[in-house]
């Protein structure tokens, strides 16, 4: 949508921060309000200049009066500032407002509701910023150190250690858990939506408010390879059975992801995602998967295949965990009692407060 | 879920949080505005009382330009369409909205932004507490024989 990279000629930056990113507003259309943003990189030691384009748009000048952008944090669109009243680093969210029918009833009820939503393991909105033309806001969060994903890489030796894997699995199912006791259902756990505290291992979940209640229907990330690899098949397939049970399956995934540093089911494509999820959990038919073929008629062109064993796919997880796992990403269940198994296996209060398959 | 006393506790907690302390000469009219667009629509009882406690609370923290009648009007459609957007299930467009042959009718764009800026004073909290929170508390309090023949458990 953001038309062509902007060179940087002859700009006059508005604003400079020592060995902080700069940001200089390139061009601005209020009306559609998709800003290019040319941000300027001064690194500690060289002072040279990088140009990085934000591919998405970011931040309008209106932001400028209280935070300052700092840098940005992963691809999924945010982006770390401190406030400038408090010096508090912040976490920065971007949506866009599409001039259509007003702020979108979806995007009212979700902030609405998340303000009221307090959970030590769901990150907390602080604020929402409005920009001067109103068709721009930015969702001001509290700080997150870093995106799950971030952290397997930088720490692949904290995260072989089962006590760490047990705190954070825990900890994500806290935070789904209490999604779902408001009725809510996240629909994107997956390791970006996922934020640790390398010190303290405390981990937040990101709230439930996508893009996608704004900019267009579409649900998905288009730059984004992982998109579909967190996806249950039941939503792959339907795309309109939302449970409980599509978290529960995410979960899953990045529970194996945890122990193994790649995805369960790595697949670019919704057809491919369905194809690798069926080659390790076995095409599923009328026996393995009631009302499947009614769900999906053309399930025939999936090659038939048997279930694989999780314990040779996910080595190094203890028999307890493959147990959590295997119900977490069964193909089918009946999800009133899947629900309620996962949680019980995973929270059960037990030895050393660590509740997890001890 | 259950109303319990501890439910009706933390209501009654939060109500100030939404209690409005300015009264303007332009409120009557502008109620009166939003309870007959309100009735055009049928909307529900809970949209009606949303729409004026987000108008009072919106007056409360600011003020409109030079006490325009038009601005009146343009927060009431505002109003209005939000607590539309939050209790009801079919919401007719922004410019449909503003029947009942308004001296102002506005364009979509107009009351989105006037939205935005509800939103803001309002720091985005439209989830008010209202009457109809507390019915069915009271109405479990009452004596089996006493209560409505089939009472909404949702209260609304």
């Amino acid at each position: 949508m953001v038309n062509g990279d902007k060179e940087v000629q002859g700009l006059q930056l508005p604003y400079k921060y020592e060995n902080s990113l700069l940001l200089y507003i390139s061009s601005h259309n209020c009306e559609i309000s998709l800003l290019l943003f040319v941000a300027i990189w001064e690194t500690q030691n060289t002072q040279a200049k990088v140009q990085i384009n934000l591919r998405c748009s970011f931040i309008g000048s209106f932001l400028m009066e209280k935070y300052e952008l700092i840098k940005e944090k992963n691809k999924r669109g945010f982006f770390e500032g401190r406030s400038l009243i408090t010096s508090k680093i912040v976490t920065l969210k971007q949506l866009v407002v599409h001039p259509v029918e007003g702020v979108p009833a979806s995007l009212i009820k979700e902030i609405s509701l998340l303000h009221e939503l307090e959970n030590p393991n769901v990150i907390r909105l602080l604020e929402v910023v409005n920009s001067k033309h109103q068709t721009t806001m930015v969702l001001v969060y509290e700080r997150m150190e870093m995106d799950l994903k971030g952290f397997m890489c930088i720490y692949p030796t904290v995260m072989t250690s089962p006590w760490t894997r047990k705190v954070l699995l825990r900890q994500i199912l806290n935070a789904v858990s209490f999604f779902h006791s408001y009725n809510l259902i996240h629909g994107k756990i997956k390791p970006e939506n996922i934020f640790v505290d390398p010190d303290t291992k405390v981990l937040k979940v990101t709230d439930f408010i996508w893009p996608r209640s704004i900019l267009n229907q579409d649900s998905g990330d288009p730059h984004e390879d992982s998109t579909y690899n967190y996806m249950a098949p039941e939503i792959l397939i339907e795309q309109k059975q939302y449970t409980t049970a599509l978290d529960v399956w995410s979960v899953g995934c990045v529970f194996a992801e945890m122990v193994t540093k790649t995805p369960l089911f790595p697949a670019k494509t919704e057809f491919h995602q369905l194809l690798k999820i069926f080659s390790i959990m076995g095409t599923p038919h009328e026996e393995t998967w009631p009302g499947i073929d009614e769900m999906h008629p053309h399930s025939y062109i999936y090659s038939r295949s048997e279930p694989k064993d999780l314990r040779e796919l996910v080595p190094g997880l203890e028999p307890a965990g493959i147990d959590l796992l295997n119900i977490e990403v069964s193909l089918y269940d009946d999800h009133e009692t899947y629900f309620a198994k996962v949680f019980s296996l995973a929270l059960m209060p037990n030895v050393n407060n660590m509740g997890i398959f001890l | 879920p259950p109303a319990d006393d501890a439910v009706i506790d933390s209501l009654i907690a939060s109500e100030p949080h939404h209690r409005p302390i300015h009264r303007s000469i332009h409120r009557q009219d502008s109620i009166n505005w939003i309870l007959t667009a309100h009735a055009h629509y049928g909307f529900k009882p809970a949209t009606a009382i949303l729409s004026v406690n987000y108008f009072d609370r919106f007056l409360s923290s600011a003020s409109l330009p030079g006490n325009n009648i038009w601005a009146f009007q343009l927060l009431s459609v505002a109003c209005l369409s939000l607590a539309a957007k939050m209790e009801e299930l079919r919401i007719p467009s922004l410019v449909d909205l503003q029947v009942s042959e308004p001296r102002f009718v506005f364009e979509s764009k107009t009351v989105q932004s006037m939205e935005l800026l509800v939103l803001s004073n309002l720091h985005w909290r439209l989830r008010s507490v209202t009457p109809f929170d507390f019915l069915n508390y009271f109405i479990s309090q009452l004596p089996v024989s006493c209560r409505p023949d089939n009472h909404d458990p949702h209260g609304r």
